[in-house]
C-alpha cells in the first residue's frame, strides 16, 4: 500500500516541455474550479496545504507534480470552468491538457473531482474522453456528499456510474464498429 | 467545448428514445450489452466528503490498485 503522507512537491509545468520525466506511474487529478479538488488531494495525502486552493481566474495555470514514492506520482492538473478566464488562458489550458493526455506514458488513471450537487459537466466529460481514448482508468470522486441527503447522493452516484459506463460503451463500439446500424448512425 | 456539450446532449437524447426505435428483443439486447460494458467499465465513481471523512479510504484503495497493478 502506498503511504500517501510521504508525498512531496516535485515540479510545476506551465508549458508542455516542463513536464516531469515520463517514467514509472502517475495518477492525475482533474476538476472544475471549486469542485473540491485541492481539498480532496489534501485529505487523501493527509497533508493540509499541499495543493493550494485557488479561486483566482486568469492566473498562470500549472500542472503540479508530487512524488508519492520513487517512480510514483500524483499530478494536480489545472482547474477549469472559471467564468472569466481570458480566451488566451483558456486556449493555453486546452493545448496543455491535450498534450498531457496524448503523450503521457506513465499516466495510469484519472481521478475526476466533481461536485456531487452539480454532476458531470461538459469539460468533465472531455476529461473522461481523453483518458478513455488512452485506454486508462477513470474514477469519479463525487465531492461534498455531506451536502446532499442520502437519497439524492445515491441517485447522483447511480447516474454517474451509468454515464461512465455509457461513455465506455460508446467509445469502444465506435472504434470496433460492432454497433447495430441504428446506434452507429446516432452515436458515431 | 461546444462539441462536447452537443455530443453529451445528443447522447442523453438517445438514451431516452432508444425504447421507441428498437423492438423489444433489440432493446433488451442493447440493455444487456450496456450492463455488460458497465461490469468492467474503465469508469468508476464514489461519494466523497472531506467534511465527514467519507470515502477517503475507498479513494486510496483505487489509487493503490492503479499504482501497483502489474
Amino acid at each position: 500500500m502506498t503511504t500517501y503522507s510521504n508525498v512531496k512537491f516535485m515540479t510545476s509545468a506551465a508549458e508542455a516541455h516542463q513536464l516531469a520525466p515520463d517514467s514509472g506511474r502517475e495518477i492525475a487529478f482533474a476538476g472544475r474550479s471549486n469542485s473540491g479538488k485541492s481539498t480532496a488531494i489534501n485529505v487523501i495525502t493527509q497533508r493540509a496545504g499541499l495543493a493550494r486552493v485557488s479561486r483566482t481566474p486568469g492566473r498562470t495555470q500549472l500542472i503540479n507534480f508530487f512524488e508519492l514514492a520513487p517512480e510514483r506520482r500524483l499530478v494536480d492538473l489545472p482547474g477549469y470552468g472559471f467564468a472569466k478566464v481570458p480566451e488566451r488562458v483558456r486556449l493555453h489550458w486546452l493545448a496543455l491538457m491535450e498534450h498531457y493526455f496524448n503523450v503521457r506514458e506513465s499516466l495510469v488513471g484519472l481521478m475526476l473531482i466533481v461536485d456531487s450537487r452539480r454532476g458531470l459537466g461538459a469539460q468533465d466529460v472531455a476529461m473522461l474522453e481523453w483518458i478513455l481514448a488512452r485506454d486508462r482508468f477513470a474514477h469519479v470522486l463525487l465531492t461534498k456528499a455531506d451536502k446532499l441527503n442520502r437519497q439524492d447522493s445515491l441517485r447522483v452516484l447511480r447516474e454517474t456510474v451509468a454515464a461512465g459506463a455509457a461513455w465506455v460503451l460508446r467509445m469502444s463500439r465506435c472504434s470496433s464498429g460492432s454497433w447495430p446500424e441504428i446506434a452507429l448512425r446516432t452515436y458515431c | 467545448m461546444l462539441e462536447w456539450i452537443l455530443a453529451r446532449d445528443r447522447f442523453a437524447h438517445v438514451l431516452l428514445t432508444k425504447a421507441d426505435k428498437l423492438n423489444r428483443q433489440d432493446s433488451l439486447r442493447v440493455l444487456r450489452e450496456t450492463v455488460a460494458a458497465g461490469a468492467d467499465a474503465a469508469v468508476s465513481a464514489q461519494l466523497f466528503s472531506a467534511h465527514n471523512k467519507q470515502g477517503i479510504d475507498e479513494a486510496r484503495e483505487v489509487m493503490d490498485r492503479w499504482l501497483e497493478s502489474a
